[in-house]
């Protein structure tokens, strides 16, 4: 990545003074209206949970941030990780603009085709989800059924996953198909030190099929079996460099160097650890909200209820082009199979 | 009558209410009642129709006086003392208050102190009461002081859980018998005790469906099984009854007052208790339950401790 794609992100925080995110820990006090003046006050930052996750309202998606509504959503974001705009009647162009403000973007997905006029956007339907995780269990199959993981953080298996994931709906039902995400931070620092000393200087092999294609042949996928990389349990984020358990549901098959029996009671604790209600934030998506989030340190899983609504629900995804994953003994993410992703625009 | 009579609800024709749902499984909001004023038969009735389609509701902006939620509560049934183990407001013994403060001194012990028996970790997710072989049928929860964010509090859908099970291991459990707050489960204050033992699959009174009657901070362990056994079925069921996909999440606001069928739902909250410092303050009334019956009609027992006792 070269200095002039640097993330705004990554530019506003060699601007910005380092004490104050080091207050930004998951429960002390975030930023406040009066660093970012008169200029910014129009964009509110409601939280919805005291650990992750807030609304904006105020913004106008349709045109470039400026310089101060960028500071303010920038420190936002390493505050609350996810936010949703509320009230957005934008169009695929300027959900690409608007995602470009925070880096160079990524093809639709690694293993799936994007729209033909747009590649960088993947539209997913709801309905998507049925035929691949509500198979008919009786019958025998060699390969046993896999069921929905959900929980996962977007495109582990290449070794540089997104940094950040915008999701807008395009077509929303009334209620049902919402969005969970949760705080990776908080979740490491739930742990007792213990734990944490254990598992800090270990490396998880993620692959394709983690959590949602493994043997299912969706429309589109280009080669189900062609990444797998090694990513540290601890990650540093690049930019607060803080702490999180780089773990998910469909996270790492396995971890480097344990027993199988190790490995498998380890990552059933850290996966569980994960996904508590505590460190979670559930959106309900309405016309017209687009989300974006931090994929580094959250995982997130939606439409959690897919097989209990009949409703149409369509979303658009951009991702943002990322960095290779930071261990605290200052190991880098490397592939396995498959190289890393480049950024399309 | 027989074990498997339906109770019928009340023959009278039911209001029509704003209800708007939440998740298509569980959860609505009710809008349009102003819970200040005694409520008629008809309204009731549409309340209890929409406990059955929805399991959990929300009233907003209800600025309701103790003696409100009270009558509210007693049109569902006869009022409970605040809870088997713990006494109610001076004012009120139906009414259980409840600090957000409470939890954490219990919850987060000093874990480099040795001890004999292992810390235990928040559980969360619960069905009240079901230590008394007779749990209360209705949660009716106040928020009295509530942060502007923090203290969600998240419901599941037991039924859904339990349909959502293969059939081979609906059939399985189908006459299992659990119970509850024995083990490590134990719930003891000042002396008292309680164990009791449920069906792992209930039927409810009203409906007749079925229900995964498992929660995840009570039910120590199943009836006939090995330790081993015990501990893999357990670990299953608790793990589907907290399914994402079963819950609805609500955030409280001034105002806000929640009932739940609490024959068919597990809650947990305030679950990031840990994460805020803003007081939140509730108070709970709960309404008489039955004995929980399995499919094959049996009825809930007390393995130890009386009954949960009726205030009216």
């Amino acid at each position: 990545m070269s200095d002039a794609e640097l993330p705004l992100l990554l530019a506003h925080w060699r601007q910005a003074p380092h004490e104050r995110l080091e207050m930004s820990t998951s429960t002390i006090s975030r930023s406040t209206d009066a660093e970012f003046g008169q200029s910014a006050a129009h964009l509110v930052i409601s939280p919805q949970t005291p650990v992750i996750g807030a609304v904006v309202t105020g913004a106008d998606l349709r045109r470039p941030f400026t310089p101060a509504e960028k500071a303010k959503i920038g420190q936002a974001l390493l505050d609350w990780k996810l936010l949703v705009f509320k009230n957005q009647d934008i169009t695929d162009e300027d959900q690409i603009a608007f995602s470009r403000q925070f880096g160079p973007l990524l093809p639709a997905h690694p293993i799936s085709a994007g729209l033909p006029e747009h590649p960088e956007v993947w539209e997913r339907h709801a309905k998507d989800y049925n035929p691949m995780h509500r198979p008919d269990r009786t019958k025998p199959r060699v390969d046993g059924y896999r069921d929905y993981r959900g929980w996962h953080t977007d495109i582990t298996f290449v070794a540089n996953p997104d940094s950040y994931t915008i999701l807008r709906g395009i077509n929303v039902p009334a209620y049902g198909g919402d969005t969970l995400w949760a705080d990776l931070e908080a979740a490491y620092e739930g742990l007792s030190p213990a734990i944490q000393k254990i598992i800090q200087n270990l490396k998880g092999v993620h692959r394709v099929g983690s959590y949602d294609f493994e043997g299912a042949s969706p429309q589109g996928i280009r080669n189900a079996s062609s990444y797998a990389s090694v990513h540290p349990l601890v990650r540093i984020h690049p930019i607060t460099r803080k702490k999180s358990l780089f773990v998910s549901p469909g996270g790492p098959r396995h971890i480097v160097g344990l027993h199988q029996r190790e490995s498998d009671a380890l990552l059933s604790l850290l996966r569980e650890e994960v996904i508590r209600p505590e460190y979670a934030v559930r959106v309900r998506h309405e016309p017209g909200s687009i989300a974006i989030w931090d994929n580094r340190n959250t995982v997130h899983a939606g439409p959690i209820d897919y097989a209990h609504f009949a409703d149409s629900r369509v979303i658009h995804r951009t991702i943002v082009l990322g960095d290779l994953p930071e261990g605290p003994d200052g190991f880098r993410s490397y592939p396995l199979v498959g190289e890393p992703i480049t950024a399309i625009s | 009558m027989s074990t498997s009579a339906l109770r019928e609800l009340p023959a009278i024709a039911p209001a029509k209410l704003d209800v708007r749902p939440i998740t298509p499984l569980i959860g609505a909001e009710i809008y349009g009642i102003d819970l200040r004023q005694p409520l008629d038969d008809s309204t009731i009735a549409a309340i209890e129709q929409a406990l059955v389609d929805w399991k959990v509701l929300a009233f907003r902006d209800q600025h309701i006086s103790d003696e409100d939620q009270l009558r509210f509560g007693r049109y569902f049934g006869k009022l409970t003392p605040a809870h088997p183990l713990a006494a109610g407001t001076p004012e009120h013994p139906e009414i259980w208050q409840r600090h957000a403060e409470d939890y954490a001194p219990r919850h987060r012990p000093d874990l480099s102190i040795p001890s004999i028996h292992p810390p235990r970790d928040y559980k969360g997710w619960h069905i009240d009461i079901t230590f008394v072989a007779n749990p209360n049928k209705y949660s009716i929860l106040r928020g009295v002081k509530v942060p502007e964010y923090g203290g969600d509090t998240l419901w599941s859908n037991l039924e859904a859980a339990y349909e959502a099970l293969s059939q081979d291991i609906r059939e399985g459990i189908e006459n299992l018998k659990a119970v509850h707050g024995g083990g490590y489960e134990r719930v003891e204050r000042q002396g008292k005790h309680y164990v009791a033992l449920h069906p792992v699959v209930r039927v409810h009174p009203v409906t007749g469906r079925k229900s995964l009657f498992v929660s995840p901070g009570n039910t120590s362990h199943i009836v006939g099984l090995n330790e081993r056994e015990n501990n893999a079925l357990l670990n299953l069921l608790k793990n589907e009854v907290t399914r994402d996909e079963y819950q609805v999440r609500l955030k409280w606001a001034p105002g806000t007052l929640v009932i739940w069928d609490n024959q068919n739902t597990a809650h947990a909250g305030p679950i990031d208790y840990a994460h805020f410092h803003a007081p939140r303050v509730v108070r709970r009334i709960t309404v008489a339950g039955d004995l929980p019956e399995g499919p094959d009609g049996f009825r809930s027992r007390p393995l130890a401790g009386e009954l949960f006792e009726v205030i009216g």
